[in-house]
């Protein structure tokens, strides 16, 4: 580039490429910007990003068994809270919990040890209690498990089902115990609004399609378990639970007698999912689809259920997929009448209490699996079949699903924005658990074991940077404590909402002193009560910027300096024989953004115009500054007085300042930066470029 | 190029037991002036501080910085290869992923080299401040060592109050409580057995045993251990190794605990 002022004037040709070269990376820059800014208004950024969070989440085992942890400690928490008519049965299942976190890392046949004596356990209970109490078991393991089920998986299943559907009916359709058993799950598990509920049944279904179609070749089924024991925690969790219930579907099952064997291999097939011939991704289009055929076809209302055929079923699963939560009520009252003893509203709360430490939120989560089919894909790209367990939080984008369920439902009803509320200050939490502190999972973990709670969408989010600080963690729990309780009081009156609000508040004081000690007491924990070398030292990080790193902020610089139009700590004054010049009233550094040289861009030709009739005249000075900016020439014209400083700079052939050009908003401006360091006082110069020869003879001062 | 020869394996031996115990892998940063390393133990309570200075080695040479990140745990089983007269030279190239380690026999006819990997280690590298520290007591390394194992079965932390009389260490369990007090010798023939308390206040803290005693696995490096230690600043406890540099341990406090 040649700056030209007057006529021709010779600059650094390297302004040019570092000016190219950063309008490239401010551009980048803003193409950068760009999505972020528009992400609050994008639900589907939203989501993408909330996946991402959610595989931050699940990169570490070690949170998966804080969860797992939690999910079995809240159940034990609801079970001394709630002491209904299912407490053994429940205690049950927790143990089964309890058996899958300590057998984990063991061998298999361990586990499967513990599934069968689980299991045959089960048959006794089944054979024991009334078909009620048998509901209540298959909720309670839901409560547990299911919230460890993966979505995606069940879809693949539900499709099959849908394969398999002719195989299926002739077996469904004798309404054997166990689907009534089925039934009854349908109905409880819907408690939480889970979506994936009917794809349970689905699978149980499918199940029971094997026992009548395969139940002699059990050693197909066994690999593929085998290969799902080898996927993390969460997938055990959910064979165990699967074999759990399919023990329970099966004991009742006459033909099935011989699974409740001790010995895995005499077993029935836990679960055959024909997952590999249906890749992942046209399985999660495909379901989508079927679901509106099936909201078509199937309309009968649920209480035709316990009819108990399977067009009845699958009209379940389309009036829980479909219509959402209006049905969901209905579905709710008739669970109400069949068991009558359940306080439901602290079911309900349970539900909402582990999903939102869990994975169990997937209440709206209606239609919005392809993101979770593709977030899993992102993990696992090369075991499409793998049973993974997705928290649903991570399936949900949050808006479209809030959304969704409303335009879905045909009321509104204040249980499920309650629903949908617990699902979004879930996932909330599930950021908060996202630390890289080695404190904060203490806290976090605390927090969330003593009340895995709904949090509300008022839930004032503390920083996470700030989450080791005792007084936040504290506020926190007198936040999370409140919302607890703002909850609760939303269940039991959703009408008188206001006075719900106002009661927490009035009673979040206590906990919050009553938590004052446990937070207090987490850092002592977690460095078992010593403190910690980096309190007293400083980490040590290097200052040091790269090259770029260096040049970008110079420019950004220079740029913030244009748009504010900076000239501080200049002064014009006269000099004898010169006119006006500009003087330093303080120091300028080296490269330092001295002044803009501010004048109209205007093309050449209307330079050549322009400079026509200055020519005319004699006072009109020189201020027109010719430069050129990639590959074209520009002149900037001064020569109207407008008080700017820029202007007023006088020549010298070994000036204080250089040009350069900086391009904002793609208008190329000239700025005059400090050649050296400038006292105070100095006189600002610059080399005006101008050589030329009659120049000389009009102007002698350019020679000096 | 990096290159340090030491005349005796055995100290080289003797310094990584003396920090394989805390730390599972640490950085060797080697410079001109010799090498260091600086690391935190696993739970950021305690820090590891070596410095072996350049002069020290028998032969010493290294043109560029170089940072090692080594498993301290595989370092220490390969010296477990040496003989303790055995001269000892770690080298290791400007940009390598590994480090030599050479043992060679006095007579020189036994030569044994080593090879092992190196490792990228991001490690948090500590500014620590000049301080003055308010009591600096030195005494017989191995008194030290074996008042924190006593001390250690009668409670997990021990309290440390120097006063101008002496330093008393304590520690109160659920067996019942231990003092053990030092006096500051008055004049001893050999300079090793003494007990010296330099005090600008006295001053009283509580460390955690573990940390303790795992710094005494240092006791064999040196005959005399130097304890600093001010209010609310970590704890120091300093081996020297002759000639050759100093192992500086430093243990954060416990958080006082005004409730119970």
């Amino acid at each position: 580039m040649i700056m030209v002022r007057r006529r021709a004037r010779p600059v650094k040709e390297a302004a040019l490429v570092v000016v190219t070269s950063d309008r490239v990376a401010s551009n980048s820059d803003s193409a950068l910007a760009l999505p972020f800014n528009g992400e609050p208004i994008s639900a589907v950024a939203a989501a993408a990003t909330n996946n991402l969070l959610d595989d931050q989440y699940f990169a570490s085992p070690k949170r998966k068994d804080c969860r797992l942890m939690k999910a079995h400690e809240n159940l034990s928490k609801d079970k001394n809270g709630k002491a209904n008519g299912g407490n053994s049965t429940k205690s049950e299942t927790d143990r089964i919990i309890g058996v899958q976190l300590a057998t984990r890392s063991q061998t298999r046949t361990i586990e499967n040890f513990f599934k069968a004596s689980a299991a045959a356990k089960n048959k006794k209970k089944n054979g024991a209690l009334s078909e009620t109490s048998v509901g209540k078991e298959t909720i309670a393991e839901k409560k547990t498990i299911t919230l460890i089920d993966e979505l995606e998986v069940d879809e693949e299943e539900e499709l099959l089902l849908y394969d398999q559907h002719s195989i299926a009916s002739p077996s469904t359709s004798t309404s054997s115990p166990a689907y009534q058993n089925d039934d009854l799950e349908v109905e409880n598990s819907y408690d939480p609004g889970c979506n994936y509920t009917p794809t349970d049944i689905d699978t149980h279904i499918q199940i029971d399609a094997h026992t009548q179609t395969e139940t002699g070749i059990p050693t197909d089924t066994h690999t593929q378990t085998e290969q799902r024991a080898e996927s993390p925690t969460n997938t055990t969790a959910f064979q165990t639970h699967r074999s759990a219930l399919r023990d329970s579907h099966s004991s009742s099952h006459s033909s099935s007698s011989a699974a409740t064997s001790d010995n895995i291999f005499l077993q029935e097939p836990v679960l055959t999912l024909d997952i590999d011939r249906t890749p992942t991704k046209a399985s999660s289009i495909r379901i989508n689809k079927s679901f509106e055929l099936a909201n078509a076809v199937f309309s009968s209302p649920p209480s035709v259920l316990s009819a108990c055929v399977l067009n009845g079923r699958f009209n379940q699963i389309v009036t829980l997929n479909g219509h959402g939560h209006g049905h969901g009520e209905e579905v709710e009252h008739e669970q109400k009448q069949h068991q009558m003893q359940q306080p439901l509203g602290g079911y309900e709360l349970d539900q909402h209490d582990s999903s939102s430490c869990d994975s169990g939120v997937a209440c709206s989560l209606t239609t919005g699996t392809s993101p979770a089919v593709a977030a899993n894909r992102r993990r696992k790209p090369a075991t499409p079949h793998r049973i993974l367990c997705p928290s649903p939080i991570k399936t949900m984008p949050r808006d479209t699903a809030l959304v969704k369920g409303e335009t879905l439902s045909p009321r509104k009803s204040p249980r499920k924005l309650q629903m949908q509320l617990a699902a979004s200050g879930a996932s909330k939490s599930r950021r908060r658990l996202n630390q890289p502190k080695p404190q904060a999972p203490y806290q976090q973990q605390q927090q969330q074991q003593q009340h895995n709670h709904i949090s509300n969408e008022d839930v004032v989010l503390v920083d996470d940077e700030d989450e080791e600080d005792d007084v936040h963690a504290l506020l926190k729990a007198a936040e999370e404590r409140e919302n607890l309780n703002k909850t609760k009081a939303m269940l039991k009156s959703a009408a008188v909402t206001a006075t719900a609000a106002a009661k927490p508040k009035a009673s979040s004081t206590k906990p919050a002193k009553a938590k004052t000690m446990a937070a207090k007491s987490v850092p002592l924990a977690a460095t078992n009560g010593n403190r910690e070398m980096t309190e007293f030292f400083p980490v040590r990080r290097s200052v040091r910027k790269t090259k770029t790193a260096v040049k970008e902020e110079m420019m950004r610089n220079l740029e913030q300096a244009v748009l504010e139009e900076r000239c501080d700590g200049l002064q014009v004054r006269h000099f004898m024989g010169k006119g006006r010049g500009v003087v330093a009233i303080r120091r300028f550094k080296r490269n330092e953004f001295v002044v803009e040289y501010v004048g109209d861009l205007i093309s050449i030709s209307e330079a050549t115009e322009r400079e026509r009739r200055y020519a005319l005249d004699e006072n009109a000075g020189c201020y027109m500054y010719y430069f050129k900016h990639k590959n074209q020439q520009y002149c900037i014209d001064a020569t109207i007085d407008t008080g700017k400083l820029g202007r007023l700079i006088n020549h010298s052939r070994n000036g204080n300042l250089v040009t350069k050009v900086v391009v904002i908003k793609q208008r190329p401006h000239l700025v005059l930066l400090a050649k050296d360091d400038i006292e105070i006082g100095e006189e600002l110069t610059y080399d005006y470029g101008d050589r030329s020869k009659e120049s000389l003879l009009h102007h002698p001062w350019l020679a000096f | 190029m990096f290159e340090a020869r030491l005349g005796q394996a055995t100290i080289l031996k003797k310094i990584l037991d003396a920090i394989k115990d805390l730390l599972n892998e640490g950085t060797f940063d080697c410079s001109d002036s010799g090498i260091q390393l600086q690391a935190m133990d696993n739970s950021h309570v305690s820090l590891v501080s070596l410095t072996l200075r350049s002069d020290g080695f028998d032969k010493f040479r290294c043109d560029r910085n170089l940072s090692m990140g080594m498993n301290l745990g595989s370092m220490a089983k390969i010296l477990k290869c040496a003989n303790n007269e055995d001269n000892v030279t770690m080298k290791a190239q400007d940009n390598a992923d590994t480090v030599t380690i050479m043992f060679e026999s006095a007579n020189q006819e036994k030569v044994s080299d080593y090879e092992m990997k190196l490792m990228n280690l991001d490690q948090e590298h500590l500014g620590i401040p000049e301080t003055e520290y308010s009591c600096v007591v030195r005494m017989p390394a191995i008194e030290f060592a074996r008042i924190c194992r006593d001390l250690a079965q009668f409670s997990e932390s021990v309290v440390i109050c120097c006063t101008k009389e002496g330093v008393k260490f304590s520690a109160s369990g659920d067996v019942g409580t231990a003092n053990i007090k030092l006096a500051q010798t008055g004049s001893v023939d050999k300079e090793e057995e003494a007990v010296t308390i330099d005090m600008q206040e006295p001053v009283t803290l509580t460390f955690a045993c573990r940390y303790l005693n795992a710094f005494t696995k240092a006791t064999p490096l040196s005959t005399q251990v130097q304890l600093s230690m001010c209010a609310d600043v970590p704890l120091v406890v300093e081996y020297a190794i002759k000639d050759l540099g100093h192992i500086r341990y430093y243990l954060a406090p416990k958080i006082e605990d005004n409730e119970t």
